[in-house]
């Protein structure tokens, strides 16, 4: 296995997934075929509609970011109504709906498969009229589709023809056109949701995508309506165009691993960018924003998604040691709480081609002023922060065969990237500058005389605050080394 | 998405039989039958909002 292609340039893992998930779809479909209770029989009903789809409908369907959010849940709670223990989602999921058990949860959840039946329908022009209305909240996002049936409450949907979808709403018989020419925003309406379109790719603005119950989000942002994505899709179209010039090898794969994305304003939420490994083919991420940090984080975010492709294959981690996901013990110089390893590991790995990025821009010396300082920034910090990330792990992962492999290929890549950095003359004494929540860059500024820092002194303040435990001695000792001869410090 | 992935669900059941009886194990319980990947649990990565102090 050649370490460097599986990091990326390998684009078999998209489809892997999406197979992977189909597969799941028909274990989900057997299952429930044995089940003889009247309740399952509309589902069952409903997955033959599906298998007998064509595979160009079945492949836009299923490669939606839902379909893979939905098999999942479907395979978890089919074994815990086995006895199995619930997940952390699905226990959010029972909270959620309501569900007194994985039972009643599964029931739910099987009836939510008509989302799926309904959008294939209207894929293929074929009518299709359900035995149970399937009773949904709005927004409800149609997977595979750029559609949005859009308003506010619950829409008991009947069926759907090849021009409209029959449904009651409020107790009244309604019937919503798909080509919608003039949707009211008020009632319910089917429209299509904003798209970007760059070089035969389309990417879908879709915040309603994440309304899934379970997923955990609803808590952490208010869903930005439709028009902020018409808004700031310019911006969007900007920065994408930018990671096309710096980085066509990531926009190449952006046409294979991302659907959807939703914009949301920097200051709204508990995050600046999200991806979920539930949803694998859409992130969210934060405007107004510098445009080249946009790139950046577009970068970041997709990065994230590719590596959950990958991780679907084989653990990163062997078993038995400390948790690698929900055990948040280690300093990690990119956040202020302290990250379990496998967010370590991630964040190594999505630093790696945000730093290349911002080498090739710093390169074609296009930038002047805040933003080439920020350019810099990123150049002195994230090669610092790399090999913190590096000495992290190795000092307490224990990684599998296929973990040590990729790992080693990234450590590999840090010393290059810290090598780098040096070519392009940059140090940790340039002054530090940051993005603030309305999008622009400023210096960053401390101490009591209210200075501008440098690099090396905002990654001291971050050691000396979020490293509670001391396990960055080393690097710390380093910097200080620094500060006070007014050298960058080397490995 | 990738437009090599275009498959008819019928036709996934045919050539991943032996992943498909993986995953019918993990629903039933059968030892060392992992549900999904066994470390592949889910995993948010979100990161911090800028702060918004002035100079």
């Amino acid at each position: 296995m050649d370490p460097e292609k599986i990091l990326w340039s390998d684009t078999s893992w998209y489809a892997e997934r999406f197979e992977k998930s189909a597969a799941a779809l028909v274990a989900v479909g057997q299952t429930v075929a044995g089940d003889t209770a009247a309740e399952t029989a509309e589902f069952q009903r409903l997955f033959t509609f599906v298998a007998e789809a064509s595979p160009e409908h079945f492949a836009k369907l299923w490669n939606d970011p839902m379909a893979y959010y939905w098999v999942r849940r479907a395979v978890h709670f089919l074994a815990a109504v086995r006895g199995a223990p619930l997940g952390r989602i699905e226990v959010a999921y029972c909270a959620y709906t309501g569900a007194a058990g994985p039972l009643e949860a599964l029931r739910i959840h099987l009836a939510d498969f008509s989302r799926f039946a309904l959008a294939l329908a209207i894929l293929s022009g074929r009518e299709l009229a359900f035995a149970e209305p399937y009773t949904t909240a709005l927004p409800l996002a149609l997977p595979g589709t750029q559609l949005v049936v859009g308003g506010s409450g619950r829409l008991s949907i009947h069926g759907v023809t090849t021009s409209y979808i029959d449904a009651t709403y409020k107790g009244e018989c309604i019937k919503l056109p798909i080509a919608d020419d003039a949707p009211s925003a008020s009632t319910p309406h089917i429209a299509p949701c904003p798209f970007v379109d760059l070089e035969g790719m389309r990417i879908l603005l879709n915040p309603a995508l994440f309304r899934l119950p379970g997923i955990g989000l609803s808590s952490e942002w208010t869903e930005p309506a439709s028009d902020f994505q018409k808004l700031h899709s310019g911006a969007l179209i900007d920065a994408l165009s930018l990671v096309s010039s710096f980085q066509p090898q990531s926009i190449a794969q952006f046409q294979q691993g991302l659907r959807s994305l939703a914009l949301k304003p920097m200051r709204e939420g508990t995050f600046s960018s999200l991806s979920s490994s539930e949803l694998p083919g859409a992130f969210i991420c934060s405007v107004p924003c510098d445009r080249y940090e946009l790139a950046a984080t577009l970068i970041h975010e997709f990065h994230h998604n590719r590596l959950f492709h990958i991780e679907e294959n084989g653990a990163f981690f062997e078993e038995g040691g400390e948790d690698p996901i929900d055990g948040e013990n280690h300093y990690s110089p990119w956040r202020d709480g302290p990250r379990p390893l496998h967010g370590l590991f991630h964040a190594l790995y999505v630093y790696l081609p945000v730093f290349r990025f911002w080498s090739a821009v710093v390169c074609r010396g296009e930038l002047a002023g805040i933003q080439l300082a920020y350019a810099k920034d990123q150049l002195g910090r994230i090669p610092f922060q790399l090999r913190i990330g590096v000495n992290q792990l190795r000092r307490h992962a224990r990684f599998t065969s296929f973990g040590s492999l990729l790992f080693e290929q990234m450590a590999a890549e840090t010393i290059a990237a810290e090598r780098q950095a040096c070519a392009l003359g940059i140090s940790l004494d340039l002054p530090a500058t940051s993005l603030r929540a309305n999008g622009t860059l400023r210096s960053v500024v401390g101490g009591t005389d209210a200075r501008e820092l440098t690099i090396g002194e905002t990654l001291r303040d971050h050691l000396e605050k979020a490293d509670r435990l001391g396990e960055c001695e080393q690097e710390r000792q380093l910097l200080d080394c620094q500060l006070r001869s007014g050298h960058t410090p080397r490995r | 998405m990738d437009k090599g992935a275009a498959q008819s669900l019928k036709a996934i059941a045919t050539c991943r039989k032996s992943e498909i009886d993986r995953i019918l194990n993990g629903i039933r319980g059968i030892s060392g039958c992992a549900l999904w990947t066994s470390t592949m649990r889910p995993s948010m990565r979100k990161d911090d909002p800028p702060e918004d102090e002035e100079n």
